[in-house]
């Protein structure tokens, strides 16, 4: 589905990303796991091409992802979501759905009639997310796990293939993660997609993931079934030299 | 027919351009402020000089006398403008500060059309540097010569400023990495100042120097400020080096295009931004920034 | 509801604007149709600056074009007016597109810079383009047909025009298109990756923007009966962005008390004082530093989304 062919990076003589290559197969839950500053968000923002690789090249469905604008990679059929929240914070939690959707049936350059409120559409999205009760506030002044359920249905709102979440759960309290894993494995499984996401709690990796890619200092250094990756002396040595949060 | 008196022409204006564009990129660099006033500093500059010649007059050297009032008088009133206006505008949407400096070039015109009126003034060539000098090839005025010189010495006065010494170093941080300023330990706020005083008081010398060689009028302000505007999209907003090139190129394009197109040389220089924003839309020499 | 509203009070504004002629004062006629032309030409910027946060400092550019077009094509080619504007707005449109396509390609620093750049190079081709615009003794003696000869017409005219350009331009800040802008102007990343083509939609915006501009300038040419270069020139730019950020940026109807207000101070002051451009600066100075809402925040407007408050930061991610 998604394959990642030697992408590299670097920022001013350091390099974030090295020759990174991983595969995504039709329907799979890969989770790409590292130590901090190992590159995870950089291997994120280069695959959906907000950051301009030096190297290397990401298709999707076989066709050439690198070096498209964003609208043109979410338009293939991907949808992404932000570490840091991203979302129209002075807009409401209705409004930012109402972007979402406008962007979806391609209708942003219609100027000649009113926006249409797409009702049925939007509360759907809402209640997929848990949201509706929520509709109408702003959207930068919700709790952070709100924010992060809005930040979801952003990136489900143009109904991509393939989902990358970027540290889906980060910052968020046990019982706010359990909630959030549960509501992002029942999408994916309804909508049958693939999903790919980075994140840092072991437990959640091993427990939902069909496959796992290590990243340490920007290279993969092991890639395949959890089982494996679990056994694999390598990634030992990273995680006990230097454990993971 | 285009000859050497041509590219002289165009390397001091030029030269000249790149004193007033190096202070607008440099003051964009530290403190992402794109300062439409910049035009107006210049302005203010020569009519400042202006006001000292008249009153003391330029014997003996009295005309230098002139320049370094004209540049304290605009550092001057370029930090009070930062510590007191600009300053409290940093928090606020961008769209804020570039209404604001546009505000000022509006009042910076209307303070020196109350002062000197509207019509054209001009301030004469100091005297030890009248007439023309004889370079073998051609002869050329003099004070034009010296701008050249000023031009260079400038330019590789900037260039130690910026590589070797402290101040130097921190403006450079900044300009690549804006939060990594107050990590360094810098007093940020007396940053901000003094490179927004700096980039004033280059603008005032630039005008001050200026004055001989071209009549001091109303609307000087306007014309100087888009031609910065050129150059730095021609060489990269914030890039120093970028600056130089770029206003060296729009030098000579201007002698080039009066020799070939007279009045319609202005209609070169946008074609010259038009290519190079087709083909480098950050600049010869500008960073390609994220989330474009 | 709340738009229906607004809609039945404009159409009652329309009709009580039709009534001005019936006062006889040919000067209060004359002050309304100016009022008229400034109001669309400053709604058209808002557009761009109040939707889509893209400040431009050449927007007057799009206004002389409009003019000269019309001028050109009434009095040199003796062309009818019902297609002598449209042609204004069509020569307006293909220009403010290319244009465009320039500003609209990076950040909105280089946006400001190039508006600005672009409103001067307009300027400069009016002023040495003697052959088809009289350069800077203008474009005199504009052929303005026999049923728009007395001001009456001409105002009852101008009020048709703009009022279904404003109509227009409403349909437009509440289209798709206009919510797309505010988004952009917001978080221009997140709408990038919504799969927003975001270069498209601002040039788009920019168009139609320069094209009511244009046809603004169209009815100021008929207005005036002659044009000259200083249409284009920065300070009528400058003139026109005020009346945006006086009316209050991102409101809709802001825009155009700040017109009606700009214009009814400029002729009170005109008197008083030449220095019409240093009073400018300090009422948008004003306006900035203590209410960046502009008229309509004192009001209870609500600021555009995206607009940066006090402390708060735009994010950035």
């Amino acid at each position: 589905m998604l394959e990642v062919d030697g992408i590299t990076k670097s920022f001013a003589g350091f390099t974030a990303v090295n020759k990174a290559t991983l595969t995504v197969g039709v329907g799979q839950v890969h989770a790409v796991i590292g130590p901090n500053g190992a590159g995870k968000s950089t291997l994120f923002n280069l695959i959906t091409g907000h950051l301009t690789a030096d190297a290397g090249e990401v298709r999707l469905e076989g066709k050439r992802l690198t070096g498209l604008p964003p609208h043109a990679v979410v338009r293939s059929g991907l949808g992404r979501s932000f570490q840091r929240i991203s979302v129209f914070s002075k807009m409401s939690v209705r409004e930012n759905i109402q972007i979402g959707l406008v962007a979806r049936e391609r209708e942003e350059l219609c100027f000649w009639r009113p926006l249409r409120d797409r009702r049925r559409d939007t509360d759907e999205l809402l209640e997929t997310v848990g949201l509706i009760d929520e509709q109408n506030a702003t959207a930068g002044q919700m709790s952070y796990g709100k924010q992060k359920q809005l930040e979801l249905a952003l990136a489900l709102a143009g109904q991509p293939r393939i989902l990358l979440l970027d540290e889906p759960t980060a910052g968020m309290s046990p019982r706010e993660t359990d909630e959030c894993i549960e509501l992002v494995m029942r999408v994916v499984k309804e909508r049958g997609m693939t999903l790919l996401f980075t994140e840092h709690d072991m437990n959640i990796v091993f427990g939902i993931a069909d496959r796992i890619s290590v990243l340490h200092h920007g290279e993969i250094i092991a890639s395949g079934a959890p089982e494996e990756v679990r056994a694999n002396t390598s990634v030992q040595e990273v995680y006990l030299g230097r454990p993971a949060r | 027919m285009f000859g050497a008196i041509q590219f002289l022409n165009g390397l001091s204006h030029g030269l000249s351009l790149f004193l007033v564009a190096a202070g607008l990129s440099i003051i964009f660099g530290v403190l992402r402020v794109l300062n439409f006033a910049h035009g107006g500093f210049y302005m203010l500059g020569g009519y400042v000089a202006y006001e000292v010649v008249r009153r003391i007059g330029m014997e003996h050297g009295l005309f230098w006398v002139a320049v370094i009032v004209a540049g304290l008088v605009l550092a001057l009133v370029a930090a009070g403008i930062e510590r007191f206006m600009l300053r409290q505008l940093y928090n606020r949407d961008q769209i804020y500060q570039l209404l604001f400096t546009f505000a000022l070039v509006l009042l910076i015109g209307d303070v020196v059309r109350i002062f000197w009126s509207t019509t054209a003034l001009s301030v004469s060539f100091p005297p030890e540097l009248r007439g023309a000098q004889n370079l073998g090839f051609t002869i050329y005025p003099r004070y034009r010569l010296f701008l050249c010189v000023v031009g260079v010495v400038a330019a590789v006065g900037l260039w130690l400023l910026f590589q070797r010494t402290r101040w130097g170093r921190i403006i450079r941080a900044a300009t690549q990495d804006r939060e990594m300023l107050s990590s360094l330990g810098v007093n940020v706020p007396m940053v901000y100042l003094a490179v927004f005083a700096g980039g004033g008081a280059l603008a005032g010398i630039s005008g001050a120097l200026a004055a001989p060689a071209l009549a001091l009028r109303g609307g000087m302000d306007a014309e100087i400020i888009v031609e910065c505007f050129i150059v730095v999209i021609i060489g990269g907003l914030g890039s120093l080096w970028g600056a130089f090139i770029g206003a060296l190129l729009i030098g000579q394009l201007r002698a080039i295009g009066i020799t070939f197109v007279p009045e319609w040389e202005i209609v070169l220089i946008y074609l010259l931004m038009i290519v190079v924003l087709v083909f480098r839309p950050w600049g010869l020499f500008g960073k390609k920034q994220a989330g474009s | 509801m709340k738009a229906n509203m607004q809609i039945a009070l404009l159409a009652a504004l329309c009709l009580g604007l039709a009534l001005v002629p019936l006062s006889g004062s040919t000067y209060l006629v004359y002050l309304a149709t100016q009022i008229l032309i400034f109001i669309l030409f400053a709604t058209s910027l808002n557009l761009l600056v109040g939707y889509g946060g893209l400040i431009s400092f050449g927007h007057a550019a799009f206004f002389a074009i409009g003019g000269y077009s019309n001028a050109i094509l009434l009095t040199t080619y003796g062309v009818p007016v019902l297609l002598a504007l449209p042609g204004a707005m069509v020569v307006t449109a293909i220009l403010s597109a290319i244009i465009g396509f320039f500003c609209v390609r990076l950040t909105a620093y280089y946006f400001s810079m190039l508006t600005l750049a672009f409103g001067q190079l307009v300027w400069a081709v009016a002023f040495k383009w003697r052959a088809v615009t009289g350069g800077d003794d203008g474009f005199l003696r504009v052929a303005v047909p026999e049923w728009l000869a007395t001001p009456s017409s001409f105002y009852l005219f101008s009020l048709l025009v703009v009022a279904l350009a404003v109509a227009v331009l409403w349909v437009v800040a509440h289209s798709p298109l206009g919510r797309t802008m505010m988004a952009i102007r917001e978080n221009e990343t997140r709408a990038g990756f919504l799969g927003v083509n975001t270069r498209l939609v601002q040039l788009i915006t920019f168009t139609i923007a320069g094209t009511f501009a244009g046809l603004a300038g169209g009815l100021f040419s008929m207005f005036n009966r002659s044009l000259f270069p200083n249409s284009a020139w920065w300070l009528q730019s400058a003139e026109v962005l005020i009346m945006v950020v006086l009316g209050g940026i991102g409101s809709f109807f802001g825009p155009m008390v700040g017109a009606l207000a700009l214009i009814l101070l400029n002729r009170l002051t005109l008197q008083l004082t030449e220095y019409w451009p240093a009073l400018l600066a300090i009422i948008l100075i004003v306006t900035l530093f203590f209410f960046p809402n502009g008229i309509a925040g004192l009001f209870g407007s609500r600021p555009a989304p995206g607009l940066r408050d006090e402390r708060g930061e735009k994010s950035d991610a």
